[in-house]
């Protein structure tokens, strides 16, 4: 069993009064998707942003490949960082470039000649079905589209973790099936560890290997797909019922 | 008691406020700093920068430079003839022009144009993540949003005011000698006699403070937008208002500085 990609250990994060994550373990292996499911507001997208230190937890340890981030300098960030691919959940492409230009930035930013940098994001875009949109706007596209070019922006350096904020939240359901796709093929093509915050039916069922759930800060379930079926938390929440938090031993749920 | 301290504590927020701003602004201007320092450097951004915001600001800040130039002749120009006084229209004129009233309204023409710009922009960009897009694409923000946005103040609003100086005392000799009757000569002996070069270049170097405090507080508050277009809102509005107390604050302990008077 390979040591896990990144392992999150006693996390915690709150904001103002609102503890939004608490004491969270988990771990995510290599070349594996792991998929974070959770009701709206339980964590699931504050813990993929302190893995790329956007924001800074109020306790606990992140390790990527064994390094803690906590005790990580500038150098060591931006090594960690350029070996993470993003999709944002508004995909949150640069309106000020054009499709190509987005694709092609972090290339640029990493000291890849432009004509070089441009090549490969036609590779990209062609990978995600967008071949011709590269001199578009990011304005001229669909939602949908948008996701696609983002998903783009995010392989072309060829990360070894992706990770997914919502990626199909608000799409119609072919062009969620496009991109759920898209995430599988990628995740098996390129050996990259993803991890997949979502509440969609479609996108847990079609993508997860692995699967965990967040409920107000906490972890109810995690484990392998077959949890999918079997644990009661993780179906109730999958079934649309209200969950109730069991109590935490020596505290008040 | 309990009154008291409520008081107490909602007057003091505001100067917590201000006091936190300040700190931010400070700090950002550091990592401003920080980053010409340190390779790679923001160059790339900066042509664009300088040319969108000098093309941008200088219809307005030339307009504002004619009219304060023209109306400060034309009142000066009724109570100097009045005294008999005549002969130092031209340098009165100019000393005024070129010390304090075309580097202050220059800084607060580009207050309300650019820092408001700059505000709304980097705002938006906030609330959509895309700066976030940045981070997590180890890209800093600083080198590739503020510091371009920063420089190009720092150089625009010089230039504008060397320009806007030539327009405002060209502003003035027209009145001067067109509608109030002064001879050109006189109006240029007098000119020629009070304003000195120092007089000018400690005008620009009051008007690069100003760009710089309109970069700074403009991109801080862009940077600090929250929750949707009301934030991006907000933001700008704040950008503009901090800038122009920060201008005029700052304005009198820079001119008490640097003309601290005595003999000419």
């Amino acid at each position: 069993m390979p040591a896990p990609r990144i392992e999150v250990r006693d996390l915690s994060k709150r904001f103002g009064p609102k503890v939004v994550l608490d004491a969270v373990t988990c771990a995510f292996d290599p070349g594996r998707i792991g998929v974070v499911i959770g009701p709206s507001g339980c964590g699931k997208s504050t813990l993929l942003r302190l893995i790329l230190g956007l924001v800074q937890p109020d306790a606990g340890t992140i390790l990527f490949d064994g390094t803690d981030l906590g005790r990580a300098h500038r150098g060591t960030w931006e090594s960690v960082r350029s070996r993470i691919g993003m999709v944002f959940q508004s995909a949150a492409l640069f309106d000020s470039l054009t499709v190509a230009e987005n694709v092609a930035f972090a290339l640029v930013e990493r000291g890849v000649r432009e004509a070089e940098a441009l090549a490969r994001a036609r590779e990209v875009l062609s990978q995600v079905g967008l071949p011709e949109a590269g001199p578009a706007q990011p304005a001229e596209l669909s939602g949908g589209m948008q996701k696609r070019v983002a998903i783009a922006r995010a392989i072309a350096t060829r990360p070894d973790v992706l990770l997914f904020d919502e990626p199909t939240t608000g799409l119609d359901p072919v062009t969620s099936r496009q991109i759920e796709d898209l995430i599988v093929t990628l995740s098996r093509e390129t050996g990259a560890t993803s991890i997949v915050v979502s509440h969609q039916h479609s996108t847990i069922h079609r993508t997860a290997d692995r699967i965990t759930l967040f409920h107000h800060g906490r972890i109810l379930g995690d484990g392998e797909r077959d949890l999918l079926d079997t644990h009661p938390a993780i179906r109730s929440f999958l079934d649309g019922h209200t969950m109730t938090v069991p109590p935490r031993e020596g505290g008040a749920a | 008691m309990t009154g008291l301290v409520r008081w107490l504590e909602t007057a003091g927020r505001p100067v917590m406020d201000l006091m936190e701003v300040t700190g931010a602004c400070v700090l950002l201007a550091l990592r401003v700093v920080d980053r010409l320092v340190r390779k790679p450097w923001p160059w790339r951004q900066l042509g664009p920068q300088v040319a969108a915001i000098g093309t941008d600001s200088l219809p307005i800040a030339l307009v504002t430079a004619l009219s304060v130039g023209m109306v400060f002749t034309l009142q000066i120009s009724n109570e100097f003839q009045r005294f008999g006084a005549s002969s130092v229209i031209g340098g009165v004129a100019g000393i005024a022009l070129v010390r304090e009233l075309i580097p202050t309204l220059t800084g607060v023409v580009v207050a309300g144009r650019v820092g408001a710009a700059i505000a709304a922009e980097l705002g938006a960009m906030q609330v959509t993540e895309q700066v976030d897009a940045l981070t997590a694409m180890a890209a800093d923000p600083v080198r590739i949003l503020v510091a371009p946005r920063v420089l190009a103040c720092l150089a625009v609003l010089p230039m504008l005011t060397m320009i806007a100086d030539v327009v405002g005392l060209a502003g003035g000799f027209g009145v001067a000698v067109q509608l109030k009757g002064l001879a050109a000569v006189r109006f240029l002996d007098s000119l020629q006699g009070l304003v000195k070069l120092e007089d000018v270049l400690k005008g620009l170097l009051k008007a690069a403070w100003f760009g710089l405090v309109v970069g700074v507080i403009g991109s801080q508050r862009g940077l600090s937008a929250t929750a949707g277009a009301r934030g991006v809102g907000r933001a700008t509005t704040e950008a503009v208002v901090y800038s122009l107390i920060t201008i005029f604050v700052t304005n009198y302990l820079l001119s008490a500085w640097l003309f601290p008077g005595g003999a000419r």
